[in-house]
């Protein structure tokens, strides 16, 4: 005899929904946090350098740099000198810039299931800059500092 | 295999799998889905990067043999935070009654082959063009479709990478289900 698919389940998935409603309610901060956690692993792996070697120089347990790299982790400053104190670079200061000043076009990201919805609207300085020059967070140079505007919001 | 609702009084549309009593794949027990496996997963930067970076990826073997690491893992992240923010929007949305069209809609056969000779997988892209992940399913008679997982993909076909492969295989195995159980339809007539 056929069966309906709706006839065996029995349950709803509940989980998921509840995540994606976090998520989305903080998702500057996981972007920062992702973004940040990139530039950290690529650093790390031009200096060879180990998330345990890492933990044992900050002083922390091997779990709470896991955190970091998989961005789970609510960044302070009290972390971030933590970092920057072991691997001997500078991170730099978050900086206030008036939003008025900067001139951000807006970008229509076209989505396969939002495209009989309406656009996404994104900060073109949030989004649309690539990260190409390698460990920008923790350079020590002020001349690079306003290409990564984005790092006055990191922490 | 254990099959859930994705919405609240949901009677077609969008349904998601978790793999159990599967001989090579089970659904990790954290995970009451695949869509929360996927969701936990592609947000993961250390996951996303160790997984481009991986032989497993395909990434030196594909079209994105060139592309930076970071620069590619940073787009993976943000259609993954775009993907899941927009389920949720529909989620929100659900009461209009939409929503399940809207979703099932998006969900194509894999190949040109398969249109003509369709066995029933399905993919789903996230962005009209550039996506880097798919999300794969099943079809279910005319109206429903039970997502099985999802991809990273750099290569340009599927059998191209063992990561790909398994989703291949993960899709067979829930259609063969399906058949052994008799399960045809989700609508009552």
């Amino acid at each position: 005899m056929e069966k309906n698919l709706n006839n065996i389940i029995t349950k709803t998935a509940t989980q998921w929904k509840t995540r994606a409603k976090q998520d989305r309610n903080n998702r500057r901060n996981i972007t920062r946090a992702q973004a940040f956690a990139l530039e950290l692993m690529e650093y790390m792996d031009l200096h060879n350098i180990k998330q345990t070697e890492l933990a044992n120089k900050m002083g922390v347990s091997a779990q709470q740099v896991n955190k970091i790299l998989r961005a789970k982790s609510n960044l302070t400053f009290e972390t971030l000198d933590k970092i920057a104190h072991a691997l001997e670079v500078n991170i730099t200061s978050p900086k206030i810039k008036s939003i008025k000043s900067s001139h951000s076009p807006i970008i229509h990201y076209s989505m396969q299931i939002v495209h009989r919805r309406k656009h996404k609207v994104i900060e073109e300085n949030m989004t649309s800059k690539r990260i190409i020059k390698q460990n920008a967070v923790l350079n020590t140079s002020m001349e690079n500092m306003d290409s990564y505007s984005y790092t006055a919001n990191q922490i | 295999m254990k099959i859930f609702r994705t919405f609240e009084e949901q009677y077609q549309g969008v349904y998601l799998a978790n793999f159990v009593n599967c001989p090579f794949y089970q659904t990790p027990e954290e995970y009451e889905t695949e869509l929360d496996k996927i969701q936990d997963q592609l947000q993961d930067p250390l996951f996303v990067r160790n997984f481009i970076k991986s032989s497993k990826s395909g990434w030196k073997k594909g079209a994105y043999k060139n592309h930076n690491l970071t620069f590619l893992a940073t787009d993976v992240l943000q259609e993954a935070a775009d993907l899941f923010d927009k389920l949720d929007e529909i989620n929100e949305d659900s009461q209009n009654g939409d929503c399940f069209e809207l979703l099932f809609d998006e969900f194509l056969e894999l190949s040109k082959t398969e249109r003509y000779d369709d066995p029933g997988r399905r993919k789903m892209y996230t962005y009209e063009k550039g996506s880097l992940l798919r999300l794969y399913g099943v079809l279910v008679g005319n109206d429903a479709i039970i997502i099985t997982g999802a991809g990273i993909k750099l290569v340009d076909k599927m059998n191209d990478t063992e990561v790909l492969k398994l989703e291949l295989d993960k899709m067979n195995y829930l259609k063969d289900w399906l058949k052994q159980e008799n399960i045809t339809d989700s609508t009552e007539l």
